[in-house]
């Protein structure tokens, strides 16, 4: 079972599945990085689910253009006209969406949902429209919604491959220009940068990716490719560039494994394939990355969360103050500073005069460099050796020594 | 006109009910700047449908209704992880959970789509809304009629109860809610309880959802859950007088929709029937445009602006 | 910390014990220990980032925090929430929210009204009364969205007032407030005082600290100084929480403020 799958698969990962399926693999592969790396910058807007409702909002316009062309001509599947028809609603959307987020006092997020159900909802008027029509080529539509990559043409494919180019070359010329409205339209502004014009350009070429990407993986789930492979970008990096590059990367990888799964057997979707692909880079991310995923963070944050229960276990215990607090007295008991009933072991009475003086210290210097301070992101948490350089630490120890008592 | 009680009656009535629930929860979501919850769980309903199709091999009511509220959960727990966890961005981590979960439904859906399921994406989206005939409807004594009543569409009643529940809820949740949509810090300092609210509310979403999303798609709910609250904001600064508002504009979006979708192509002629459910979507966002235009409070007030 | 054994801590409206509180892995609130004293009138006060706002919100449970403990008159907060009434920064909530001005007044009364009960009119005289004292009683059926930021701060007060608890806590209540608002909020917080209840206040203005407060608690992510006024506000204390920022001119025409007045006549 497993061989029979791996073996196609294996033939379409290395480009040896026929001329339209390598050509369709390029494709989307291209859509995937751009894709990626405009969402890159549409994520650092904070305006991620805009491409929902550009998305949503291209099917009236494919539905008209449909409409249009099967009248004139009797069939309505020619994929530019569609596009064209589909880029126009999607404009319209768009533009709806900032006008009322901008004109009334409804929220970016009422503007977006509010434009995509209804353009949707109209689409889907105009869907059951054409299927009481007696014109040909209706089927096709419906591809539309989920992707359907199995029966495109080699023209249509490459006509694809070469808009995702287009867009390629696009973002990447344009991404200083668009890393600084991002930060800061105003400081843009001064820079002599139109601010409106570039966010109105990124806005476009989003646009573009999604009404390219419809026949690729449907309107619904084109949006995942703008917004999955950005927020794995974030994890592994803060630098922004860098984080455009890696969602670049993993749109790219998303949409080369999806295109290459689906090849295996007739009658697998495109376009969930290279969302869930792009879900699993996520996923993965998600849990691991080590600056920013969850098994680090919450590891980081137990080992936070002890040490300063620790510290303050210590302090206590110098202080001879009373602790009634659960996880400090654990971790005082498990490395053994305090007995079953809470009395300082010598080991503990050592530990607690080595923080208490250590706490001095750290007041210390504070106080005498109070700009240097305020910088160290511990707060004196952590010892004092690791952290000063030992001239200084030498320092503040002889000056504790010259003045007993004076900081406390 | 017996037609009409077997064939549009039913159907109506649905719409009219599904539009007002998902409205009047809608209000608190407009609010909050939530709208995009209801986008989110609705389209995660169909993943849940055929996940319980594939579990159960049925395509027993009660069972989907459990696989979607199911994946509505998981799609919730999944967006606050990624939230709260991955430190992500609220509406980008939505964009993650959703869209993914999505395309597994479709994925499974188009696995299988040999055995020859009476499931398809289409429907889904779109809703059956003209397929809910009342066959025992001859005519308007029906309604009085024991035995025609028990030959109702099951949709009727688990929308009704749904609409009874978001009733219930919104009573007696009622200052909790506006204190939690309004100052969610002093909610909590009051013991109000926001956290708690706030979830019970994503429930009530989902359980609405749902419910709709079985009798009349899912795209009338997110319409439904965003354009007539968003409309009534426009109309008005006064809360109690905004959720009146919400539900006169659901309730003429409903029949009117489902009027104009039905015999509308008919005054002109053409014979075709149109969505029911796309056509009510689409009047409640004409609704919208007007009172973006027209509304006598469509604009921010000036200092809150500050 | 055992409310048993400290009397003081019993008596306390608001006493807390080796508070941390940290987003991500920085502390913003370190081990801070900090009793209010019962009728006090206390500024929480140092420099931005201090963790003012911070310690408040953990001490309430709006953020949560990493170790420490809170008590209100000696017992845990989520059972003596009654008598704490808070004024988060006005800046906190959308303005554009539809309530009048009346409907937020009365957010305050949450505690007093069931869900089955309805809103009568010995609800809307309290609400009123509080709105009176605030003078805003004729801005009941204002729309919030149209208020000044003084406006927006008086409403607050208002709400927190209807809750007449013993404790009341303030966030920056005269951030961004023109010069008559804050006179007013004064003369209220000092009736509140006279009448034995106890107010904690974060305050950024240093100039006023003497003649609004009584009790001052001085952080810097840690507890830098605390006790009365004339005590714990000293030179070496503010100079330890604002890290040496600020001038000796400075410092003198905050210690010792009447003699800055003096020196300018």
């Amino acid at each position: 079972m497993l061989t029979t799958w791996l073996e196609p698969w294996g033939r379409a990962l290395l480009f040896g599945a026929g001329y339209n399926t390598s050509l369709v693999t390029l494709g989307a592969m291209i859509l995937g990085a751009s894709a990626g790396m405009i969402g890159s910058f549409i994520l650092l807007r904070k305006r991620s689910l805009v491409s929902d409702a550009v998305s949503h909002a291209t099917l009236p316009g494919l539905t008209l253009a449909f409409i249009l062309m099967a009248t004139l001509w009797g069939d309505g599947r020619w994929l530019p006209g569609l596009l064209i028809g589909a880029a126009a609603s999607a404009a319209f959307g768009l533009w709806a969406v900032q006008t009322i987020r901008d004109r009334t006092r409804l929220g970016e997020d009422a503007a977006i949902g509010a434009i995509l159900s209804t353009l949707f909802g109209f689409g889907v008027v105009l869907i059951t429209a054409i299927q009481s029509m007696n014109v040909g080529g209706q089927a096709g539509l419906t591809g539309y919604l989920v992707g359907a990559t199995a029966g495109m043409l080699a023209s249509e494919a490459t006509l694809i491959t070469a808009c995702a180019l287009l867009l390629l070359v696009a973002v990447f010329v344009m991404r200083r220009a668009f890393l600084l409205v991002c930060f800061d339209a105003d400081y843009a502004t001064t820079r002599g940068l139109n601010a409106r014009h570039i966010d109105l350009i990124m806005l476009m070429l989003l646009l573009a990716v999604v009404v390219i990407g419809l026949k690729v993986t449907g309107l619904i789930l084109i949006v995942a490719l703008t917004i999955i492979p950005p927020v794995t970008g974030r994890f592994w990096t803060d630098r922004p560039l860098r984080m455009v590059a890696i969602a670049a990367l993993c749109g790219a990888l998303a949409g080369y494994l999806g295109v290459t799964l689906s090849s295996v057997r007739s009658g697998l979707p495109t376009g969930p394939l290279i969302v869930l692909a792009a879900f699993l880079l996520f996923a993965v991310s998600l849990l691991f990355s080590p600056r920013r995923g969850i098994v680090a963070t919450l590891a980081a944050h137990q080992r936070f969360k002890r040490r300063v229960h620790l510290r303050q276990g210590l302090l206590a215990l110098a202080r001879d103050d009373a602790i009634y607090d659960d996880l400090t007295l654990r971790v005082l008991r498990r490395r053994g500073y305090i007995r079953r009933d809470g009395v300082a072991t010598p080991l503990g009475a050592s530990a607690a005069r080595d923080a208490e003086h250590e706490e001095r210290l750290w007041a210390l210097y504070r106080n005498r460099y109070p700009d240097e301070a305020a910088q160290l992101d511990h707060q004196g948490l952590v010892p004092i050796n690791s952290a000063l350089p030992p001239d200084t630490v030498i320092t503040l120890e002889s000056d504790l020594q010259r003045i007993p008592g004076s900081v406390q | 006109m017996s037609d009409f009680v077997m064939l549009s009656l039913v159907p109506m009535t649905i719409a009219a009910i599904t539009c007002l629930s998902c409205a009047l929860l809608g209000n608190f979501l407009v609010l909050r700047r939530q709208s995009l919850i209801g986008d989110a769980i609705s389209h995660v309903a169909l993943p849940g449908i055929v996940a319980s199709f594939l579990i159960t091999g049925t395509l027993a009511a009660s069972a989907m209704m459990i696989g979607a509220g199911v994946a509505a959960l998981i799609t919730v727990v999944m967006i606050e992880l990624i939230k709260r966890l991955g430190q992500v961005e609220a509406s980008a981590a939505m964009g993650v959970a959703f869209t993914a979960i999505f395309a597994l439904g479709v994925l499974m859906l188009e696995w299988h789509g040999a055995s020859g399921v009476h499931l398809d994406v289409e429907h889904a989206l779109y809703g059956n809304l003209e397929s809910l005939i009342w066959f025992e409807g001859l005519g308007w004594h029906s309604l009085f009629d024991r035995q025609a009543l028990a030959d109702l569409p099951p949709q009727l009643a688990r929308v009704s109860w749904v609409a009874l529940l978001v009733v219930v809820f919104l009573v007696v949740f009622r200052r909790a809610l506006v204190i939690g949509s309004f100052d969610a810090e002093f909610a909590t300092s009051i013991k109000a309880r926001p956290a708690v609210v706030d979830l019970l509310l994503v429930v009530m979403v989902a359980i609405t959802a749902i419910a709709a999303f079985e009798a009349a798609g899912s795209i009338i709910v997110i319409a439904m859950f965003i354009c007539p609250a968003a409309s009534a904001r426009l109309l008005t600064n006064h809360l109690g007088q905004q959720i009146a508002w919400s539900q006169v504009l659901a309730l003429i979006s409903a029949l009117l929709g489902y009027v104009l979708a039905g015999y509308g192509p008919g005054w002109f002629g053409l014979d075709m029937s149109l969505s029911a459910a796309g056509m009510i979507a689409t009047l409640s966002g004409l609704i919208l445009l007007l009172a973006c235009l027209f509304g006598p409070y469509r604009q921010r007030d000036g200092a809150a602006r500050a | 910390m055992n409310a048993a054994l400290d009397p003081e801590i019993a008596v306390s409206p608001l006493a807390v014990h080796g508070l941390t509180v940290s987003y991500g892995r920085k502390p913003a609130v370190y081990s801070v220990d900090f009793v209010t004293p019962p009728g006090s009138m206390t500024a929480i006060i140092g420099p931005n980032g201090a963790g003012k706002s911070t310690l408040l919100k953990a001490a309430l449970g709006i953020t949560r925090r990493l170790s420490g403990d809170v008590r209100v008159f000696g017992k845990p907060y989520a059972e003596q929430s009654r008598h704490v009434a808070y004024v988060p920064q006005r800046s906190s909530v959308d303005w554009d929210f539809p309530a009048t001005v009346l409907d937020v007044v009365m957010m305050g009364l949450y505690r007093d009204l069931r869900w089955w009960q309805l809103t009568r009119r010995r609800h809307r005289e309290q609400a009123m009364q509080s709105l009176s004292r605030v003078g805003m009683e004729a801005f009941a059926e204002r729309q919030i969205g149209q208020l000044s930021g003084g406006q927006q701060q008086r409403v607050f007060l208002a709400r927190a007032l209807v809750q007449d608890a013993e404790l009341m806590i303030l966030d920056e209540p005269f951030a961004g407030v023109d010069a008559a608002t804050e006179k007013a909020i004064v003369e209220v917080l000092k009736s509140l005082k006279a009448r034995g209840k106890t107010l904690l206040c974060v305050h950024h203005d240093l100039a006023t600290v003497r003649d609004y407060f009584d009790h001052v608690l001085l952080i810097n992510v840690r507890r830098v100084a605390a006790g009365p006024v004339h005590q714990a506000f000293s030179s070496a204390a503010l100079q330890e929480a604002y890290g040496g920022r600020l001038s000796d001119v400075q410092l003198a025409r905050i210690i010792c403020p009447a003699a800055h007045l003096t020196q300018r006549a």
